[in-house]
C-alpha cells in the first residue's frame, strides 16, 4: 500500500518537473530573439519635423486605391513578405519597418508604398493598424483626401479614431516659409480636413469619436470657429454626449491656445472655476490643464499674474495622519512647481522643502523635483536640519505608516548628499 | 533502484519549489513586471508578451493597452497569472523610481492612444503652426497627445527619469528585451 503511494506520488512530481521544464523551454525559445545587424538608425522625430512635398510633382500627390503606383524597392518587398508569413516575429517587423522609414529613400516613396500594401490588406486587422501607425510617423498629408475616403467606409471606431489622429497630426509644420505652392497645398488640405472634422462633429453618434474629432478640430482651427462648434454641439438635442467637464477640458484648451485667447477667455473661466458651487471635476480639470501648461512654461506672464491668486488657493491637502497615495503627492508637486513659476505667489519649492511643518510636502518636493533643483536643495546651509525633522517624523505615532515609507524615501536622497 | 527513483523524484520535486520561488510579486517602486499575452493566437500579437510598471505606494501597476484608456492602472493580479514572467528591477535611484511613475501617470492627461508601432509619442504641450482665413498663419499652443505600446511605455518612463534608454534603438523596443534590461529579479 505505502509502496503504491510511493510510486503515485513519485509519478506525480516526475510529471510537475516535466511540465515546468517545457513551461521553461518555451520561455527560452520566446526570449530567443534573433539579433540583426544595426543599421544607422537616424531619429525618426527629425525627419517628421522636416515636412516637404516631393519637388518633382507640381500637382498635388494624389493616391488612388485603384491606380496602384509602382513602390516597390527592397524595403517594400521585405516589408510586404514578412506581412503574408502567418506567424510574424514582431521584433524582425519593427527592424524591417525601422529600415524602411529611416532609409534615404524618397519620402513620397516611403508613403505610397504603405499605402499600397494597405490598399492590399485592408484597413481593419492588426497588421493594418501597425501600418497606419508606421504611416503616421511620415505626417502623409498627401494622403488626406484617400484616408477621408476609408474614414466614411469603415465602421471601426478604433481605426476612425486613429484616422482621425493622423489627419490631426498631418498639418504640423516646421515653419510656414516655404514655397508657394506647397503653402497653397497645405492650405487646401487644413481646408479639407477642418471641413471633415466638422461635418463629422455636427452628426456622430459615437461618443469616443466625437471627442476625438472635436479635440482635433480644436488643436486645429482658431478659437472663434472652436467656441462656435461648441455651441453648435450643446444644441444637439439627439444626444446627450457630453459631460461638462469634457466641454471644459476643450474650451480651457481652446482658452490658452494663443495670448489673444488667453486674454479674451481665461478671465471669464477663472472666475467660473472660483465658485465654491462649480463641479469639482470640472475644477480638477481645468486645474490639470492649466498647472501642466505653467510647468512647461507655455503660458504668457499677464495669463500667470491673472491666474496667480486663484492657483494659490488650489493647494492640494496632504494630512499626514491620513493615508497618502503617490497620486496626491504627485499632485501637490505639479501644484508647487507652477505656482514656483509665478513670481506673484512668492512660493519657491527650496522654502517648502526648508520652511514647511509637513513632512510630506517636504517628501513630495524631495521624489519629484528637476535634478538641478535637488542640487541646490542640497547645498542649502539647513539642510541638516530638515533630514533630522525628517527622521522625527519617523517616529511619530501619529503619522500613517504608509506615510512613513514615503518618508523613509525621501530621507534616503538626503543621505547620500549628508555623507558627502 | 527505489532509492533511485525517490532520490529523483524528491530532487524533481525541489527544483520545483524552486522553480516557482524564482518568480516572485513586484516589491520595489518602478519594479518591471512582465508576462505572455493572453490574445487569440491568430493576433499579431500573441507571442508578443506584456510589460508593465510597478506602483509599490499603491500595490499596482501602470499599464498601455489597446484599450480604452490606453494608459491606466490595474490591480498587480492581472500581471502575477498565467504565464507571468517575473519581476526585475536595478537601474536608476529611489528617487528616479518615483519619477518613472511620475511621469507615466503624467502622460494620462494627454488623451494616451495606443501604437501598435514601436515609435512612441510624448504627450505634451507645444507650439505648432497654424493657418486661418482670417488670421494667416499663426502660433498656436496645442496638446499632442501621447502614444505608446507597452513596451515603449516602460522604456519611456524610464528614459525620461533616469536619462538613459533601457533599450539602445527604437525598433528593438519588445517586451522581452525591456523586461531583461533590469539586472535583477526579485526573488
Amino acid at each position: 500500500m505505502f509502496k503504491k503511494i510511493l510510486y503515485i506520488v513519485l509519478f506525480i512530481a516526475l510529471a510537475f518537473g516535466i511540465f515546468l521544464y517545457i513551461n521553461q523551454s518555451n520561455k527560452k525559445e520566446v526570449d530567443t530573439l534573433r539579433e540583426r545587424d544595426v543599421q544607422k538608425v537616424s531619429k525618426i522625430s527629425e525627419e517628421k519635423r522636416e515636412f516637404h512635398i516631393e519637388k518633382s510633382n507640381n500637382k498635388a500627390l494624389t493616391l488612388k486605391p485603384k491606380n496602384k503606383i509602382k513602390s516597390d524597392n527592397i524595403y517594400i518587398t521585405r516589408l510586404k513578405k514578412i506581412l503574408a508569413m502567418e506567424r510574424i516575429d514582431i521584433l524582425q517587423l519593427d527592424k524591417i519597418m525601422s529600415d524602411l522609414l529611416t532609409s534615404d529613400i524618397s519620402r513620397k516613396d516611403k508613403i505610397e508604398g504603405i499605402w499600397d500594401i494597405l490598399n492590399e490588406i485592408g484597413f481593419t486587422s492588426e497588421k493594418s493598424q501597425y501600418l497606419l501607425d508606421s504611416l503616421a510617423t511620415l505626417l502623409p498629408i498627401e494622403l488626406t483626401d484617400e484616408l477621408i475616403d476609408v474614414y466614411n467606409n469603415l465602421d471601426n471606431s478604433n481605426i476612425k479614431i486613429k484616422i482621425i489622429d493622423i489627419l490631426a497630426k498631418n498639418i504640423d509644420i516646421a515653419n510656414p516659409n516655404l514655397e508657394e505652392d506647397k503653402l497653397k497645398f497645405i492650405i487646401k488640405k487644413i481646408g479639407n480636413i477642418e471641413s471633415f472634422l466638422e461635418k463629422n462633429i455636427l452628426v456622430e453618434q459615437d461618443k469616443s469619436i466625437l471627442i476625438n474629432a472635436l479635440t482635433a478640430y480644436s488643436n486645429i482651427a482658431d478659437s472663434e470657429d472652436t467656441q462656435e462648434l461648441i455651441s453648435q454641439i450643446k444644441e444637439r438635442e439627439d444626444i446627450d454626449l457630453f459631460k461638462e467637464e469634457e466641454f471644459l477640458t476643450i474650451l480651457t484648451q481652446t482658452a490658452i491656445s494663443t495670448e489673444e485667447a488667453q486674454e479674451e477667455m481665461l478671465p471669464t473661466i477663472i472666475e467660473k472655476m472660483s465658485d465654491p458651487t462649480i463641479n469639482p471635476k470640472e475644477r480638477e480639470s481645468f486645474n490639470q490643464i492649466i498647472l501642466d501648461t505653467i510647468n512647461a512654461n507655455a503660458l504668457s506672464e499677464s495669463s500667470k499674474r491673472e491666474l496667480a491668486p486663484y492657483l494659490k488657493a488650489q493647494e492640494p491637502k496632504l494630512e499626514t495622519d491620513k493615508r497618502v497615495s503617490t497620486d496626491t503627492i504627485s499632485k501637490y508637486y505639479l501644484w508647487a512647481e507652477a505656482n514656483s513659476k509665478i513670481e506673484e505667489n512668492s512660493i519657491s519649492l527650496e522654502k517648502i522643502v526648508m520652511e514647511s511643518k509637513n513632512p510630506i510636502k517636504i517628501s513630495s518636493i524631495l521624489l519629484y523635483a528637476d535634478e538641478k533643483d535637488i542640487q541646490k536643495i542640497k547645498k542649502n546651509q539647513n539642510i541638516v536640519d530638515v533630514y533630522s525633522r525628517l527622521k522625527l517624523a519617523l517616529a511619530e505615532n501619529k503619522i500613517n505608516d504608509e506615510n512613513k515609507i514615503i518618508i523613509r524615501d525621501a530621507i534616503s536622497i538626503l543621505k547620500s548628499s549628508l555623507k558627502e | 533502484m527505489i532509492n533511485k527513483i525517490l532520490s529523483i523524484g524528491f530532487s524533481l520535486v525541489l527544483s520545483s519549489g524552486l522553480l516557482l520561488a524564482d518568480i516572485a510579486s513586484p516589491r520595489g517602486m518602478a519594479d518591471v513586471v512582465g508576462r505572455d499575452m493572453n490574445t487569440e493566437s491568430d493576433s499579431l500579437y500573441a507571442k508578443f508578451g506584456h510589460v508593465a510598471l510597478y506602483d509599490s505606494n499603491k500595490k499596482n501597476i501602470l499599464e498601455v493597452t489597446n484599450q480604452e484608456p490606453a494608459i491606466r492602472e490595474q490591480n498587480t493580479a492581472t500581471m502575477t497569472t498565467d504565464g507571468y514572467w517575473g519581476a526585475r528591477y536595478g537601474i536608476g535611484t529611489v528617487r528616479e523610481h518615483y519619477k518613472a511613475l511620475y511621469y507615466g501617470n503624467a502622460q494620462r492627461n494627454y488623451s494616451p492612444k495606443y501604437t501598435f508601432s514601436p515609435y512612441y509619442q510624448e504627450g505634451k504641450w507645444s507650439k505648432k503652426w497654424r493657418f486661418s482665413w482670417k488670421k494667416g498663419w499663426y502660433q498656436k499652443l496645442v496638446k499632442e497627445s501621447a502614444k505608446f505600446r507597452c513596451d515603449s511605455f516602460v522604456n519611456y518612463c524610464y528614459t525620461k527619469s533616469t536619462d538613459r534608454k533601457l533599450i539602445r534603438h527604437t525598433w528593438e523596443t519588445i517586451p522581452r528585451r525591456i523586461f531583461k534590461a533590469l539586472p535583477y529579479k526579485r526573488r
